[in-house]
C-alpha cells in the first residue's frame, strides 16, 4: 500500500482534516479575496456619471439623454386606445394637438394650429393648421385632413369603426369638415364644455397621420408617428422606450416653451417603487416618481423633491344596495366614527391633503370652497347608531390590494368604526376582482376603499356616479336623478361660471345623501437629480420633452 | 434505453396537454372582467359587447378551451389583447431572459453551494461547519426579494460597481453579465444554502460508507476521495431537486425581475393577469410549464450517468455497479 506522510492516515481522518492552522487559513483567505476582487473588477465599472450631487453637464459624451422612469410598460401608443399611464406619459412627446395646455399650467396656447375660433353657440370650431410641419419618419405635412382623420377614428365615424375607449369624448362630434389644405371646421351636434378641456387638447385630440395609420394598421400601436419634438425610436419590451430628438420638428410648441434640449428621452420601466428610489440614487434614472415612504428620506438627501396634487380622489363608499345601508343614520353614523386625519397618517405619512369633496382646488372649475370638513365625533356616531336600532351589526369592508395605503385605511376604519360598535371585516381583493360588479360580487360590499382618477374638467370625475353607471363604475349604486340630469347639464353648459355653479350644486347633493366619507386627493412626489428642472401639469402628468438642465 | 427515453418523452407531451386544458379553464376561473380592465372606466356597454367579440369571449369556456389548446398545437398561441402582438413573439422576446436568470441563480447556487456542504461534511461538527450551517440556514431563510434589495443598495449605491435596473442585450455579452450578476445572487442565494445542506447530508453518509473507508485504506488523497469518488454519489439527490429547483428558480424569477426591471416571463405574466391579457396568460404560463416538463425529463435521464443502478435497472442486465 502507498502511503504518504503527508497526507491523512486511515486512522486520523477526520481529526486532522479539522485543524486549519494559521498559515493555510491565510492562504485561503487571499485566494478568495483575490478570486472576488477579479471577478468584480471584469464586471465592475466606475459610478455612473451623474450620480448624486454630479451635475448633468459632466455626463459621459456622445447624445444628451434624459432617463426617466415609467412605472409599467407601454401597451398601446395610438391616442384611439392608450390603456394607462405610461402610454400617456410617452405619447406627450410623440403627438401635438392643435391646441395645447401650457406646460405647467392650464392655459390654453395653440399648437398645431395658427388660429382657432370658436364660434358664439360653440357648435363649431373653425381651425387653420401652421403649414410645414411634418410627420415623423417622412410621412408628411399634416394637413386638415389628417385631422378629420384623427378625430373622427376615435368618435367612430370612420369605417370600420375602432371601437375606441375615448369615443365618449368625441360623443358630441358631428363631422370634420376640411375647407381646404390646412383649415377646417369641427362641427358639433350640440355644446360640449369638456371639448377645450379632455379632448381637444387630451390624447383625444392628438393629431396623427392618416396615411401612417393606413400602412402601418395595427402596428401603429407600438410604432406611433405623430409631429411631437421626439420620435419613437425603440422599443425594448419591459425594459425601455428610447425616443430620439425629431431632427425636422416644425417648432410648433415654440411661442410658449423653449426648444427641447435633449437628443434622446429614455424611459425605463420600474415597476417597484422602492428600486425606482435606488435606481434614482445610482445615476440609472434622473426622474422618477418616489413612494410616499421615501419622501423625507429624499428631502434630506439633498435631491430635488416635487410634488403634484392629482385630479383624482380616495373616498370610502357605501352600498346603498344593502338594505342596512340605506338607513341615512348608518351613513351619518360612519361618517361621524372615521377619523380622516388618523387615516392620512396612518397610510399615507401624513403627505396627502384630507378631501372634502370630490373636486380637488387645482380643478379649473368645480372647486367647493365651502365643502364641510367632518371631524370625528364619537359622541354624535353613537347617537346616529342608536337611532338605526342595529344592536353590534357587522359589516364587510373591500379595498382593491393595488391601492396604496389601503390595506391601512381598512384597517383604521375598522378599528374607528369598533369604538361605536360596528364590527368591520376586511377584505383585500385583487384588482381585477374588485371591479367586478353584478349582484353577487355587490352584495359582499358594504363598505369600500376605492380611488378613481380624473382629468382637467369636472365632468370626468362626476361622470361614474350617475344612474347610468349602475352597474358599472358607481359602486355605490347610488342613483339620484337629480344628480344624473345635473351632471349631464354640467357637459353642454359652456359658461364658466354655470358651470362652477352646477358642480358644487353636484357635490351639495352629494354630501346630503351621506353614502361617501371623503379621503384624499392624492398628490404624486418625484424626486430628481441635481441640475434637472422637471416639467409637470399641475397633476402631475410628466412632460418630458420640456425637462430642463 | 432509447425505448425509455421515448416513453418519457411520450409522457411529458401528455402532461402538456393536459396542463394546456387545465390552463385554458383556470384562466377563466379568475374574476374580473378582462373587457371592462383593459377598456377601463372610458368604455360604455355597447363597446365593450363589441369588444368582447372580437376577442372571443362570447363563446363559451369548453369552445374557448379547445381553440387554444388546438391552436397550441399548432403553434399559435393568438395575440395579445391590447398590443396585437403575437403571444409567440412576447415570449420569445422574454423567456431567454428568465431562463438565463434561472440557470444563473442555480448555477452560482451548484458552484457555491458543492463546495461549502463538501466542506462542512468533511469538517463535520468543527466550528467551520457550524459557520457554514449559519450561513446556509440565513440565505435559506432570507427571501429572494429582500435579498435583491439589499444587493442593489450595497452594489448600486453604496459601492456603485454594477448597474441597478435592466437586462442588457445579448449582443454585449458583458454588459449583459453585469446586469445578471446581482439577479442572479439574489435569486440563488436560498438555493445556495439549501444545496450546501443536502450536499453535506449525503455527502456525510456517503463517507461513511465501506468503499470511502476502503480508498482512504489505500491511501488515496482526500481531495480524491472526496471530488471523485464520494461527490458522485452523493449528488444523486440534490440533482433530482435541481430539476424542481429550476421551475422553482423560474417562478421566483417574477419578483426579481420587478425588482431588477429586468425583461422575463415572470414580468409578463404578471402584467397579463392584472389586465386579464387570457392569450398572453396562457401562452406564458405555458411556457413555462413547458420548460419545466422538460427540466425535469433532462433531470431524470441525467440519473442514468450518475447512477450505475438505474442504467442497469433501465439497461436490464444483471450486474450491478459500484466499485470493484
Amino acid at each position: 500500500m502507498n502511503y504518504d506522510p503527508q497526507e491523512p492516515r486511515f486512522d486520523q481522518v477526520g481529526t486532522r482534516d479539522r485543524e486549519v492552522d494559521r498559515r493555510e487559513f491565510l492562504r485561503r483567505a487571499g485566494i478568495l479575496g483575490a478570486s472576488a476582487a477579479a471577478s468584480l473588477g471584469s464586471l465592475a465599472q466606475p459610478a455612473p456619471s451623474g450620480g448624486l450631487g454630479v451635475a448633468i453637464a459632466e455626463a459621459d459624451s456622445g447624445p444628451s439623454q434624459l432617463t426617466i422612469r415609467l412605472t409599467s410598460d407601454i401597451s398601446n401608443l395610438d391616442p384611439a386606445f392608450e390603456p394607462a399611464d405610461p402610454d400617456l406619459q410617452t405619447m406627450f412627446n410623440i403627438y401635438e394637438n392643435l391646441v395645447s395646455f401650457k406646460p405647467g399650467t392650464f392655459d390654453l396656447v395653440n399648437t398645431l394650429a395658427n388660429q382657432w375660433e370658436p364660434s358664439s353657440d360653440k357648435l363649431s370650431y373653425h381651425f387653420k393648421l401652421k403649414k410645414g410641419i411634418e410627420f415623423h419618419q417622412n410621412f408628411g405635412e399634416v394637413t386638415a385632413d389628417d385631422v378629420k382623420f384623427s378625430f373622427e377614428r376615435i368618435a367612430g365615424l370612420t369605417t370600420p369603426n375602432l371601437n375606441s375607449p375615448y369615443q365618449g369624448n368625441w360623443s358630441a362630434l358631428e363631422r370634420v369638415e376640411v375647407t381646404d389644405k390646412y383649415t377646417g371646421v369641427i362641427h358639433l351636434k350640440h355644446p360640449y364644455a369638456p371639448l377645450m378641456t379632455l379632448t381637444i387638447p387630451g390624447n383625444p385630440g392628438h393629431i396623427v397621420s392618416r396615411k401612417a395609420v393606413e400602412k402601418l394598421g395595427n402596428s401603429f400601436a407600438t410604432n406611433p408617428i405623430g409631429t411631437g419634438p421626439y420620435e419613437f425610436a425603440k422599443w425594448a419590451p419591459q425594459q425601455f422606450v428610447l425616443l430620439t430628438k425629431f431632427a425636422k420638428y416644425s417648432g410648433a410648441s415654440s411661442q410658449y416653451a423653449a426648444a427641447p434640449i435633449w437628443d434622446e428621452i429614455r424611459m425605463n420601466v420600474i415597476g417597484n417603487d422602492q428600486a425606482a428610489g435606488i435606481a434614482l440614487q445610482s445615476g440609472a434614472v434622473d426622474f422618477t416618481q418616489i413612494p410616499l415612504t421615501a419622501v423625507k428620506q429624499f428631502q434630506s438627501s439633498g435631491l430635488g423633491v416635487t410634488k403634484r396634487t392629482q385630479f383624482g380622489y380616495k373616498w370610502i363608499g357605501m352600498n346603498l344596495e344593502d338594505p342596512l345601508f340605506q338607513d341615512v343614520n348608518l351613513r351619518l353614523a360612519i361618517r361621524y366614527a372615521i377619523d380622516v386625519p388618523g387615516i392620512l397618517a396612518a397610510a399615507f405619512e401624513g403627505l396627502w391633503p384630507q378631501a372634502t369633496a370630490i373636486i380637488p382646488p387645482s380643478m379649473p372649475i368645480g372647486y367647493w370652497k365651502e365643502a364641510p370638513q367632518y371631524e370625528q365625533d364619537i359622541a354624535k356616531a353613537t347617537s346616529y347608531l342608536a337611532k338605526t336600532g342595529l344592536k353590534n351589526p357587522t359589516i364587510n369592508m373591500t379595498y382593491d390590494l393595488t391601492e396604496p395605503g389601503g390595506s391601512t385605511v381598512a384597517q383604521v376604519v375598522q378599528q374607528n368604526l369598533q369604538s361605536i360598535g360596528i364590527s368591520v371585516n376586511v377584505q383585500g381583493v385583487e384588482d381585477g376582482a374588485f371591479l367586478v360588479t353584478g349582484s353577487a360580487a355587490q352584495m359582499q360590499r358594504h363598505l369600500f376603499y376605492a380611488g378613481y382618477g380624473s382629468q382637467a374638467d369636472p365632468a370626468q370625475s362626476m361622470q361614474w356616479f350617475t344612474c347610468k353607471q349602475l352597474n358599472l363604475w358607481n359602486y355605490m349604486y347610488w342613483c339620484d336623478n337629480t344628480f344624473t340630469s345635473l351632471a349631464s347639464q354640467g357637459q353642454t353648459e359652456t359658461d364658466p361660471g354655470k358651470r362652477q355653479q352646477i358642480y358644487v350644486e353636484l357635490q351639495e347633493i352629494w354630501d346630503k345623501a351621506a353614502n361617501a366619507v371623503w379621503v384624499a386627493w392624492p398628490t404624486v412626489y418625484f424626486a430628481q437629480k441635481m441640475g434637472i428642472t422637471p416639467s409637470l401639469r399641475p397633476d402631475g402628468r410628466i412632460i418630458a420633452w420640456n425637462f430642463r438642465a | 434505453m432509447i425505448v425509455y427515453i421515448v416513453k418519457r418523452a411520450l409522457m411529458a407531451f401528455v402532461v402538456v396537454v393536459l396542463l394546456m386544458v387545465f390552463l385554458g379553464v383556470l384562466v377563466h376561473l379568475i374574476p374580473g372582467d378582462p373587457v371592462k380592465i383593459i377598456l377601463g372606466q372610458q368604455a360604455s356597454p355597447a363597446l365593450s359587447e363589441q369588444v368582447r367579440v372580437q376577442m372571443g369571449l362570447d363563446k363559451p369556456v369548453a369552445t374557448q378551451v379547445w381553440l387554444f389548446v388546438w391552436h397550441a398545437l399548432r403553434g399559435d398561441l393568438g395575440t395579445d389583447f391590447i398590443t396585437h402582438v403575437p403571444v409567440l413573439t412576447l415570449i420569445a422576446d422574454a423567456l431567454p431572459h428568465t431562463v438565463v436568470l434561472a440557470i444563473a441563480g442555480l448555477g452560482l447556487a451548484v458552484v457555491l453551494g458543492v463546495p461549502l456542504g463538501v466542506y462542512a461534511a468533511s469538517h463535520a461538527n468543527s466550528l467551520g461547519d457550524r459557520v457554514t450551517a449559519l450561513l446556509s440556514v440565513s440565505l435559506i431563510t432570507m427571501p429572494a426579494y429582500i435579498a435583491g434589495l439589499l444587493l442593489l443598495l450595497a452594489f448600486t449605491v453604496e459601492l456603485p460597481l454594477v448597474p441597478s435596473i435592466g437586462t442588457g442585450s445579448f449582443e454585449h455579452p458583458l454588459d449583459y453579465l453585469r446586469h445578471l450578476l446581482l439577479p442572479a445572487v439574489a435569486l440563488g442565494s436560498t438555493w445556495i444554502g439549501y444545496i450546501a445542506r443536502m450536499v453535506r447530508t449525503s455527502m456525510i453518509e456517503v463517507l461513511n460508507s465501506n468503499y470511502i473507508r476502503t480508498a482512504r485504506a489505500y491511501g488515496l488523497k482526500q481531495r480524491t476521495i472526496l471530488y471523485k469518488h464520494a461527490l458522485k454519489n452523493a449528488l444523486i439527490p440534490t440533482v433530482a431537486v435541481l430539476g424542481v429547483g429550476l421551475g422553482h428558480l423560474m417562478g421566483g424569477a417574477v419578483l426579481i425581475e420587478n425588482i431588477f426591471s429586468r425583461s422575463g416571463l415572470g414580468q409578463l405574466i404578471l402584467g397579463a393577469i392584472a389586465t386579464r391579457n387570457y392569450p398572453v396568460i396562457r401562452g406564458g404560463v405555458l411556457a413555462i410549464a413547458v420548460l419545466f416538463v422538460v427540466t425535469n425529463l433532462i433531470a431524470d435521464l441525467s440519473y442514468r450517468f450518475l447512477d450505475p443502478r438505474i442504467r442497469v435497472e433501465i439497461g436490464g442486465s444483471g450486474r450491478q455497479g459500484g466499485p470493484g
